[in-house]
C-alpha cells in the first residue's frame, strides 16, 4: 500500500465500489422501500454510531497538524461546539466555526 | 421493509431547464457549509499519504464525505483493504434510503436509465437536503435535471475546495492548519447532533463515542465497523422499546 498508483486502486476498490453500490440499489429499489421502516432506522443508527466512533478516533489519533494540539484542547473544542449549538439557534455553521475557533485559541493558550 | 404498489410515473420526459435551477440552488448556505467541510477534507488528505490527485479523485468518484474521510484516515494506520471497504460500506448504506426517497418523486415515464444512475451518484447529504427543501416548488419534469445540475455544480465547487484545503495546510502556520484539519471531526460531530431527533439517535451517538476507543484497543482496523454495528444495533433496539412505532414521526 505504498505505491502512489496503488492508491488509485484502493480508492476504486475500497472507496467507490462499497459506496456507489448503495446508490445503485437505491435506484433499483426506489418506490419499494419505506423510508420510515425499521430496517432503515437500523441503517441510520449504525451509520450514526460509526461516525461518532470516527470522530473519537480522529480526536484520539489526530492526523497531521492536529497532532500538535493537546488531547484536552481537542475535547474542550468539541464541547464548545456542542454548547454553542444548543445555546445558539442550533446553527450548524456557527457551531462548527465556534469549535474550530475554540481549538485554535485554546491551543494558543496552552501551548 | 414494507412493500407498496409501485407508483406510476407521470407520462412524458424531462424538462432540462431544471439544470439551471439546480445550478442556482448550489449557491446558498448549505453549499457554504459543504465548502467548509471539503476544505477540511483537503486539509485532512494533505495530512495523509494521499496526493492532491488522489484527494480529487476521491471527491469525484466517492462523493460522500464520511466515506472519503474514512479512506484517508484509515489509510494512514495501515488498515487491511477489506476493513476499509466494510467501514465505507456501513456509512454509505444510508445513501440508499436517500436515493429511494428522492427518485420516485423525480421519475417520469420516459426517464432514461442513465439519468437515474447519474442523479443517484450526486445524491449525498447536502444534495438530499436541498432537493428535499426545493422539490415542492419545482415542476416534476424539472426535478431530475435539478438534482443533476445541483450535483454537478456542487461537485465542481468541491473539487476546488478540496484543492484549496490541500494547499492551505502546506502554507498556513501549524496552529491554523490544525484548525483546518479539525473542521472535519467538528462538522461530523455537530451534524450528528443536528440530525438527532429521537432518544435512540442520541443513544447511537453515545454508543459510538464509548465503543470506538474500546474497539480500537481490541481490533484496530475493524474498530469503526464494530463500533457502528454493535453501537448502532444497541441504539436501534433501545429505540424500538422507547421511541414508539417507526411511523409516528
Amino acid at each position: 500500500m505504498s505505491d502512489r498508483l496503488d492508491y488509485y486502486l484502493i480508492i476504486l476498490l475500497a472507496g467507490v465500489l462499497p459506496n456507489y453500490i448503495w446508490r445503485f440499489f437505491g435506484v433499483i429499489f426506489a418506490a419499494r422501500l419505506d423510508e420510515t421502516s425499521n430496517i432503515l432506522r437500523w441503517v441510520n443508527a449504525v451509520a450514526t454510531s460509526l461516525i461518532a466512533a470516527l470522530v473519537v478516533r480522529m480526536v484520539m489519533l489526530p492526523p497531521g497538524a492536529l497532532a500538535d494540539t493537546l488531547l484536552p484542547v481537542r475535547v474542550l473544542a468539541l464541547i464548545t461546539g456542542i454548547a454553542v449549538y444548543w445555546a445558539g439557534k442550533r446553527n450548524l455553521g456557527l457551531s462548527v466555526a465556534a469549535a474550530v475557533t475554540a481549538l485554535i485559541s485554546l491551543n494558543w493558550l496552552f501551548a | 421493509m414494507s412493500r407498496r404498489p409501485k407508483p406510476v410515473a407521470p407520462p412524458g420526459g424531462h424538462d432540462w431547464g431544471g439544470l439551471y435551477e439546480g445550478f442556482t440552488t448550489a449557491f446558498g448556505v448549505p453549499g457554504l457549509v459543504m465548502s467548509g467541510s471539503f476544505i477540511g477534507f483537503g486539509a485532512l488528505a494533505a495530512s495523509s499519504p494521499f496526493g492532491l490527485d488522489h484527494a480529487i479523485l476521491a471527491t469525484i468518484t466517492i462523493w460522500a464525505l464520511p466515506a472519503q474521510v474514512i479512506m484517508v484516515n484509515m489509510l494512514k494506520h495501515g488498515t487491511p483493504l477489506l476493513a476499509l471497504a466494510l467501514a465505507v460500506s456501513l456509512t454509505s448504506i444510508r445513501l440508499m434510503p436517500m436515493v429511494v426517497s428522492l427518485l420516485p418523486r423525480a421519475r417520469m415515464q420516459e426517464t432514461p436509465r442513465w439519468a437515474e444512475f447519474l442523479a443517484a451518484h450526486f445524491i449525498a447529504v447536502t444534495v438530499w437536503i436541498l432537493a428535499f427543501l426545493n422539490f415542492e416548488r419545482i415542476a416534476r419534469p424539472r426535478r431530475l435535471p435539478f438534482i443533476i445540475g445541483l450535483g454537478f455544480t456542487l461537485m465542481a465547487g468541491m473539487i476546488v475546495m478540496t484543492a484549496i484545503g490541500y494547499a492551505l495546510v502546506h502554507t498556513l502556520p501549524t496552529p491554523a492548519a490544525a484548525g483546518l484539519v479539525f473542521l472535519t471531526p467538528s462538522f461530523f460531530f455537530l451534524s450528528l447532533f443536528a440530525g438527532a431527533r429521537r432518544r435512540s439517535d442520541f443513544a447511537a451517538i453515545a454508543a459510538g463515542v464509548i465503543l470506538g476507543p474500546i474497539a480500537l484497543q481490541l481490533a484496530p482496523g475493524f474498530d469503526l465497523m464494530i463500533a457502528g454495528l454493535v453501537g448502532g444495533t444497541a441504539a436501534w433496539a433501545y429505540g424500538r422499546r422507547h421511541d414508539g412505532a417507526p411511523d409516528d414521526e
